[in-house]
């Protein structure tokens, strides 16, 4: 159905085109002609009312059928879209990939200080995920800074090499520093130290990266490190309402599961229908309202019609011209005809 | 003047929320873009009228109310199969709104 497509930007051309001198007559700059025509056309691949497959088909297509295409124009346009739209990320099949930045814990293991004590030290610092994939790790622990930690204490050394990362990621790093929860004693001494437990901690089960440093797959459990992000509030309204006067008076017929004011008139009312029959269907009137539908969007037709005629209860549709909006996808016609029974 | 029943479509609305904003941010003014939206039917219905060439026939299974107002048809079907030449569509529930194609002098209703 790639042809409702063109006809709509058909449509969009056309009216553009036309517009653009009541835009000038009112002094309004080009630029924003051009705003108006990109936001119209993005809005509508993002209503995904025009089949969105169409656009990656436009991708291929233009790449396929270079030649002998009846509407090349079409084509082009349909990828012109595309690259309009594609900056703008209102495209869903493209995935943006800037996502937040991910920590990485990395090992760094320090050769012993010569004469004194004989053990490695192994620092843990939170890296961006970034960071390791265009491999500025190299650049941020440069020679004099290691030489630097080297002399300090594991703790210090680990506080301070985690300072250098973030600075030379400041831009990337959307949270404060991070110490890994192994130097649980720096907390006193390193500054802007904050214990992450989710976000990277989490996912950095999952990755194992290749370094010159040692790096740990992360052992701690994710789940424990999770702080509840939904914390119980106690709920005052509805049923525990105490302000309701008509609550109040209810509340001893009616078990308190009742939150609506209006069901608790009607149910007073109506002493002998069930608490839980709907007071709307037990009325005589017969229309069926169906309120949920398959796809939520009112199915619409929008036309002209040539010819309506009804023989008795049986009715015939003439139409013409015609915008249809089914199951959420558009559809156009020149006619249509169609009967039905009332 | 055309018919500006063709607004309420995903096209018109579009067009509409894109002008909205242009509106908000002060770019133009409504005056403007109520002549944009004017010239909007007349490319509509004229696309509609010379570019479009499908034809498509549709069964209902209900027609369950109907409303001429205005000269507007406006119907209610149930259980509807709308066929074109390759495919069948089987909707439950659709709203035909239909302005009269003989005669398309003077405005048809701006539906919202």
């Amino acid at each position: 159905m790639s042809n409702v497509l063109r006809v709509y930007q058909d449509v969009i051309d056309d009216v553009i085109l036309a517009v653009r001198e009541l835009f000038m007559e009112d002094g309004v700059d080009e630029q924003i002609l051009q705003e108006l025509k990109q936001s119209w056309e993005s809005k509508l691949v993002a209503s995904k009312a025009v089949e969105s497959h169409t656009e990656e088909k436009g991708i291929k297509k233009s790449g396929e059928l270079a030649n002998g295409n009846a509407f090349p124009k079409g084509q082009n346009q349909v990828k012109q879209v595309v690259g309009q739209v594609a900056p703008n990320n209102h495209v869903q099949t493209q995935v943006v990939t800037q996502v937040e930045q991910r920590m990485v814990p990395i090992q760094i293991t320090l050769p012993s200080q010569p004469g004194a004590n004989g053990t490695q030290r192994i620092l843990t610092i939170q890296v961006p995920a970034t960071a390791l994939q265009d491999n500025q790790l190299h650049k941020v622990l440069t020679g004099p800074i290691i030489t630097a930690t080297m002399n300090l204490s594991p703790h210090i050394a680990s506080s301070v090499l985690q300072q250098h990362v973030n600075a030379a990621f400041n831009q990337q790093l959307a949270q404060p520093s991070v110490l890994s929860s192994v130097i649980n004693n720096t907390a006193a001494t390193a500054p802007k130290s904050v214990i992450q437990n989710d976000g990277a901690s989490q996912e950095s089960d999952e990755e194992e990266i290749e370094y010159n440093l040692q790096v740990p797959s992360c052992s701690k459990p994710g789940t424990n490190n999770i702080r509840p992000r939904k914390r119980l509030i106690a709920q005052h309204d509805g049923p525990d309402d105490t302000s309701d006067e008509e609550e109040e008076g209810s509340d001893d017929d009616e078990p308190s599961d009742d939150n609506d004011d209006d069901k608790d008139e009607d149910e007073q009312e109506m002493d002998e229908g069930g608490p839980e029959e709907e007071p709307l269907n037990s009325e005589d009137d017969v229309t069926d309202e169906d309120p949920t539908d398959l796809f939520d969007t009112e199915n619409v037709v929008v036309c002209q019609y040539d010819k309506i005629t009804r023989s008795r209860n049986k009715w015939k549709f003439h139409l013409k011209d015609g915008i249809m909006n089914l199951n959420g996808e558009d559809f156009v016609f020149q006619k249509a005809s169609g009967d039905a029974e009332w | 003047m055309s018919y500006q029943l063709y607004r309420n479509t995903t096209l018109g609305h579009t067009l509409q929320e894109s002008l909205d904003e242009l509106i908000q941010y002060g770019q133009i003014t409504p005056q403007l873009a109520c002549k944009v939206l004017l010239q909007f039917d007349k490319s509509i219905n004229q696309t509609l009228a010379t570019r479009v060439r499908s034809r498509l026939t549709f069964k209902a299974g209900k027609l369950n109310t109907y409303r001429f107002c205005d000269n507007v048809w406006t119907f209610m079907l149930n259980d509807v199969e709308f066929r074109e030449v390759q495919e069948i569509i089987k909707i439950d529930k659709v709203k035909i709104v239909a302005c009269d194609g003989k005669n398309v002098e003077g405005e048809g209703p701006s539906k919202k």
